[in-house]
């Protein structure tokens, strides 16, 4: 459009097309209109209120179900600021105007709506919206029908209507499901159960309300102070998420007025799950799938929140990404960090139920938080050889503190490092290895030192000059017979006694061999590039079988003058040893087990032929 | 017993990313490889290539990731190509940081990610961006910026940076200006909130940070250094983040970076680039450098340095100028052996600029 003889243009919009973006973009549901209509009320009662502090606003909804069986029509009436001619003209008429707009009076944060494309997601669901309103220091009673194409229409009704607004809404074809009376009563319970006004929704001879009393404690940021029936608040919020709890912790964060209650999940939970939060905006839902209110570590809590300034994304579904609420994120998880070190300190029997369900959350907040870490990390369980055990005991019991880095280090190393009576803690669960590395930090005058399997093989103890000597031909035999394994054969003695043979090898031997098959399956460039990044790993990587001096199996076959017999032994043994100690077989171990198996029945059966048994 | 390949993909959706998770990658990988489970063991390994990119792990992504490239030249049709070009971003990024890589074979490896790009028709704007980098580690600084903006301007399609990430790309090209008005321009948006994403607005409080310590506003420095550590936990995929709190604080309050610098130690030793090695030992002669300077008479520190800190002493006492010698003979190494092979200087003259500057920073 061209303003007469300026040569400037205006952009035009295609209406529709928006109504297609916010319905296919924007909201996650076309259900979002009961919403935006109950959030329009709201905001005109508040409006209503700042210029008349006595008035005690209401929202009813209707739904009118024709008995004819024609399409549904949503009535919403609100008792609140109304419009005028001049307001219908400047706010429903124009996309993204707002009659919340700050104009040195009121406030646009004192609302809950900002965007003013609410009313556009009625036209999702409906092909008109019917608007009849009387502005409270108006005198006409005014009809606005606005429909998708962008037109619309405005006349003054003889009817002398009281100030407020109704909006009607007929359903489209395709939308009666949203139409239906429990899913209104649904969405208006989901979003406005704890809202300050009076709001009811009406079908046929049904009339009822949807704002119900909320605890007095609820959203009150003094609910520390509160002399709460703890039981109460407890059943209350099972009831509220149908989950179960053990305890609950008022927040309250400055920034962004955020204030309400977390309640401890009776169940432990993964690490891995970031927990969904209730969080209201003003009284008003804003999404019950609030993700980054609360630190990652605080995934052993369920929380109801509500804030006054943070602010609501375009669609009213999830709270900007904004520093606001960052910093509000840090306050709120100081308030669960310090409730968590005063039970810790106070209540023992409720420390250790907590710790008891909950440990990987106390780990995961003790890995980010120093002050947590100094006071929490003696009380804190780990798994090692010797069972679960706390730091504290752990700190007193070994120096150096040893651990395995993962999981399967600590399986091949296990056995034979109880026996040995070494203290050596699996690390290979979440957050344990963050929080060992930590230790030499906290108290500099600890050792913690990470074991592999080849270090624990070091340790063991070495045999004599003159078992070295007995010795010598096995070992040369065992170095031939597992060279296609890339394997060295060493003896020592360990205990238990009864373990003949301990496999190790350098975590980063897995990788050589991945980075060795790559490589061959390669083009030229890839495997040059593989073999030059390889290179620093393969100094002193090496897997090896270390025979235990000690056992009466070994002790025989040192003895053991058959060569092929010998041979079968020192295979089937580095077969048990990869057994024991959990690694995988590749195909040329496998077969190696079901040739020795084969081999030794039928030497079993012709020994038994021969009647040798 | 060891675990079945199935349990072990259903352990990894339990976990968070972790170290734990990348070794369970690691074995369910080594797993699906014997059992000639080729689909789990591209998907695998497509998994095990982000965690081991952001944890530091770099050569073990390389080596994963080239596995994937292999495999999809085999069979085209088998495996998605989006990921693997997304993924190949990552890894070009990367790969400069390996001195013993030649100048021959990384640009050669650019031209045969080129050729994927232009072949499937997307934008060249990913590939400019990691030529910029590239450019970088081979110590070309004009060409390096050159790419950064060709990049900036590239057509944006489904294997382009998403818009907070390129946004942050024009903070990132006038901090290397030396533009700092511009700087603080083009973060306007981001610091608004209404550009975000996993790396953004954490990248640009770290450049604004360095940026107004630069401009002598300390205050804004802090302020900035506060909102950085707001947004950054303790874990080896903020590494850099921490790195850089660390460099500034080593300036504004030394005792808590040499802190800072000492937690974050055991990251320090794990990363496998040796870029980033270089830069952590430069961070750290430069945080003693400075503690010696506000406390000249005191000659050692009780510092809780990791048992593998190849310095390791028992008991925590360090002798610190001996052990800021150590940090910058490390770092040095490092940065000569980039030079050579670069046939350049400018690592190793980078690296002096940042210990001159502990000499030459004054306070107030």
């Amino acid at each position: 459009m061209e303003k007469p003889n300026s040569g400037e243009f205006r952009f035009q919009v295609n209406l529709s097309g928006m109504i297609t973006l916010l319905s296919d973009h924007l909201y996650s549901s076309p259900r979002v209109f009961v919403r935006e209509l109950l959030q329009n009320g709201v905001d005109a009662i508040h409006a209503r209120e700042m210029i008349q502090s006595d008035h005690a606003g209401h929202v009813n909804f209707e739904l009118i179900q024709p008995e004819d069986g024609s399409v549904p029509t949503l009535m919403v009436e609100d008792d609140g600021i109304g419009l005028t001619r001049a307001d219908i003209h400047q706010f429903l008429a124009m996309i993204g105007q707002t009659s919340k707009q700050g104009d040195g009076v009121v406030q646009s944060d004192d609302f809950i709506g900002r965007f003013g494309i609410g009313l556009l997601s009625c036209f999702v669901v409906s092909e008109e919206i019917v608007l009849i309103t009387r502005a409270v220091n108006g005198t006409e009673t005014l009809e606005w029908r606005g429909k998708p194409d962008g037109t619309y229409t405005i006349r003054a009704l003889e009817m002398n209507l009281t100030p407020g607004t109704r909006v009607y809404l007929r359903a489209k074809e395709e939308c009666v499901e949203h139409f239906v009376p429990a899913a209104i009563e649904h969405s208006l319970r989901n979003y406005g159960e704890w809202l300050p006004y009076s709001i009811w929704f009406r079908t046929g001879e049904s009339n009822i309300a949807i704002h119900r009393e909320k605890p007095l404690w609820l959203f009150q940021p003094t609910m520390s102070d509160m002399s709460l029936n703890h039981t109460e608040v407890i059943r209350w919020a099972e009831d509220y998420f149908h989950d179960s709890f053990i305890d609950y912790i008022p927040l309250f964060s400055e920034t962004g007025h955020v204030s309400g209650a977390a309640f401890i999940l009776a169940s432990p939970v993964p690490a891995s799950i970031r927990q969904t939060h209730r969080v209201y905006l003003k009284k008003m839902l804003v999404s019950d799938r609030t993700e980054h209110i609360l630190p990652e570590w605080a995934f052993f809590v369920k929380c109801i929140l509500n804030t006054n300034e943070l602010q609501p994304t375009a669609s009213r579904e999830q709270f900007h990404d904004h520093p606001i609420l960052d910093t509000a994120r840090v306050e709120l998880g100081e308030k669960l960090k310090q409730y968590i070190l005063r039970v810790a300190n106070t209540e023992k029997q409720k420390w250790e139920q907590i710790v008891g369900i909950h440990h990987l959350a106390m780990k995961a907040l003790a890995v980010q938080d120093d002050e947590f870490f100094r006071v929490m990390i003696d009380q804190l369980p780990f798994y090692t050889t010797m069972g679960q055990k706390y730091m504290g005991d752990i700190r007193t019991e070994q120096d150096p503190i040893l651990y395995a880095a993962t999981d399967a280090e600590y399986r091949q190393m296990a056995t034979v490092a109880g026996a040995q009576g070494l203290l050596l803690i699996n690390a290979g669960y979440v957050y344990d290895r963050e929080l060992l590395e930590r230790m030499d930090w906290v108290y500099p005058s600890l050792t913690v030192e990470q074991m592999d399997p080849t270090e624990l093989s070091k340790r063991l103890k070495e045999i004599d000059s003159e078992a070295q000597d007995r010795a010598a031909s096995f070992i040369h035999h065992a170095n031939e017979v597992l060279e296609p394994y890339q394997v060295r054969a060493i003896m020592k003695k360990f205990s238990p006694a009864d373990v003949p043979v301990l496999y190790t090898t350098h975590r980063d031997v897995g990788f050589l061999r991945q980075a060795q098959m790559s490589a061959e399956s390669s083009n030229i460039l890839f495997a040059a590039l593989i073999e030059e990044l390889t290179a620093p790993f393969k100094e002193e990587r090496e897997s090896q079988v270390c025979f235990n001096y000690d056992n009466r199996l070994i002790q025989r076959l040192l003895d053991c003058t058959n060569e092929r017999i010998r041979e079968q032994s020192i295979q089937m043994l580095y077969v048990q040893a990869l057994l024991l100690g959990h690694h995988s077989l590749r195909a040329a171990e496998r077969r190696l087990m079901m040739d020795g198996f084969m081999t030794w029945m039928d030497w079993g059966m012709r020994i038994a032929d021969e009647g040798g048994m | 017993m060891r675990k079945s390949l199935s349990e072990l993909m259903n352990e990894l959706d339990g976990l968070p990313d972790s170290y734990e998770k990348l070794n369970v990658l690691e074995m369910a990988i080594e797993l699906a490889d014997e059992e000639k489970q080729i689909d789990n063991a591209y998907y695998l390994r497509q998994e095990y290539v982000y965690l081991a990119h952001v944890f530091g792990y770099a050569q073990k992504a390389l080596v994963a990731f080239l596995w994937c490239l292999e495999q999809y030249d085999k069979q085209p049709e088998r495996f998605d190509e989006h990921e693997l070009l997304w993924q190949y971003k990552w890894m070009m990024g990367a790969l400069g940081g390996f001195p013993q890589l030649s100048r021959e074979k990384l640009m050669t490896l650019a031209s045969d990610m080129q050729r994927r790009f232009e072949r499937s028709g997307w934008s060249l704007g990913p590939v400019q961006d990691a030529m910029s980098a590239l450019m970088y580690f081979l110590g070309d600084w004009d060409a390096s910026l050159d790419y950064k903006e060709k990049s900036m301007v590239a057509e944006v399609d489904g294997l382009s940076d998403c818009p907070a990430c390129r946004q942050q790309l024009r903070v990132q090209f006038n901090y290397d200006k030396e533009d700092y008005e511009r700087v603080v321009k083009e973060s306007k948006m981001i610091l608004q909130g209404s550009l975000r994403c996993r790396t953004v607005p954490r990248r640009t409080y770290q450049v604004l940070m360095d940026v107004e310590f630069k401009r002598g506003n300390l205050e804004e420095a802090m302020s900035y250094l506060k909102r950085l550590q707001a947004c950054i936990p303790y874990d080896a995929q903020h590494y850099i983040a921490w790195l850089d709190s660390v460099t500034l604080l080593s300036f504004l309050d030394n005792m808590q970076a040499v802190s800072l610098y000492t937690k974050h130690f055991a990251m320090v030793l794990d990363q496998e680039q040796p870029f980033d090695q270089m830069q952590a030992f430069t961070v750290g002669a430069m945080v003693l450098r400075q503690w010696e300077k506000n406390n000249p008479d005191e000659k050692h520190l009780i510092l809780g340095f990791p048992a593998k800190f190849p310095r390791f002493t028992k008991g925590g006492l360090y002798d610190v100028v001996s052990l800021r010698l150590w940090f910058e003979t490390q770092a040095k190494s490092i940065a000569s052996q980039f030079d050579k092979r670069n046939a350049n200087s400018f690592f190793s003259g980078r690296v002096q600029r940042k210990l001159t500057l502990a000499d030459t920073w004054v306070s107030g």
